[in-house]
């Protein structure tokens, strides 16, 4: 990845997660939609005693049936993620081995150093199965 | 959340290294030639580097959502829909069921935000080590 294109994928995740929880986008959809119910309302011909008969239960059906496809898709989106988290980990896993190899390759002898200079980078490391 | 393979490092460092890493992932870079006095990259500091983003990574994709996650969606759309048969009802199991059907879309769309969010965070913190992990090897590459 180059660093062109690390720059402009951080953009735009952070431009994604922008706009998540915008109550005002529900709402620009609720008012859209009524218009929308209004216009094709008049174009089919139908009076508002017409819109006002539509019953209570097709509604909160309709909206059901909406909601249950939404959420099933969500289901399906959350699966799909856990199992590209497991991909995404074997993937690092390969190219941090690779590393290593040219690592090795190139300084054939290296050894992992004793000393401790980066504890100002990890200022409590602990035991392995100490926490 | 799938737990942190355990490496020998506090979760809280490997949190601050990621942290440190998002904002500016050639960060790597000098850390790989710490205490060089030619300027050059340590190799030996390089591989610990290695297994310390590694460790980074696989604690990172721990704030994937799980299948776990997608359950819990799962029995919100479960609720949901028992909730709808029920309003089909007459008197008290109508109204149990259009509270119902209210109650777990609310509570499902949070979870799903919820979850969006920390896709995104995740994601993102994720791509930083991945860059790290690129400048880490270009550099040992042309050392």
């Amino acid at each position: 990845m180059s660093e062109n294109t690390h720059s402009h994928h951080l953009e735009a995740l952070k431009v994604a997660r922008g706009r998540y929880y915008l109550f005002e986008d529900i709402g620009k959809t609720a008012a859209f939609t009524f218009i929308g119910i209004l216009i094709s309302a008049r174009v089919f011909g139908l009076g508002y005693q017409d819109l006002a008969n539509i019953r209570f239960w097709d509604v909160v059906w309709g909206a059901g049936i909406v909601f249950v496809a939404f959420f099933a898709f969500q289901i399906l989106h959350r699966m799909t993620n856990a199992l590209s988290a497991k991909h995404r980990r074997a993937e690092f896993e390969l190219k941090a081995k690779r590393t290593k190899d040219l690592i090795l390759q190139k300084h054939p002898d290296t050894s992992v150093r004793q000393t401790n200079t980066r504890s100002k980078y990890l200022p409590k490391r602990i035991d392995a199965g100490s926490k | 959340m799938i737990p942190p393979r355990r490496r020998g490092y506090a979760t809280d460092d490997l949190e601050s290294i990621v942290d440190r890493l998002l904002s500016d992932p050639s960060a790597i870079r000098i850390w790989i030639r710490d205490g060089s006095n030619s300027g050059a990259p340590v190799p030996s500091l390089a591989l610990e580097w290695v297994d310390i983003l590694e460790a980074c990574y696989e604690h990172e994709t721990g704030h994937l959502p799980t299948f776990k996650d997608a359950a819990k969606l799962g029995f919100g759309i479960i609720v949901l829909v028992g909730g709808l048969a029920a309003t089909g009802g007459t008197g008290i199991l109508a109204a149990f069921g259009l509270g119902a059907t209210v109650g777990s879309a609310i509570l499902t769309s949070y979870e799903t935000l919820k979850l969006t969010a920390k896709d995104a965070a995740a994601l993102e913190r994720l791509a930083a080590l991945d860059q790290a992990l690129y400048y880490l090897e270009q550099d040992m590459r042309d050392s």
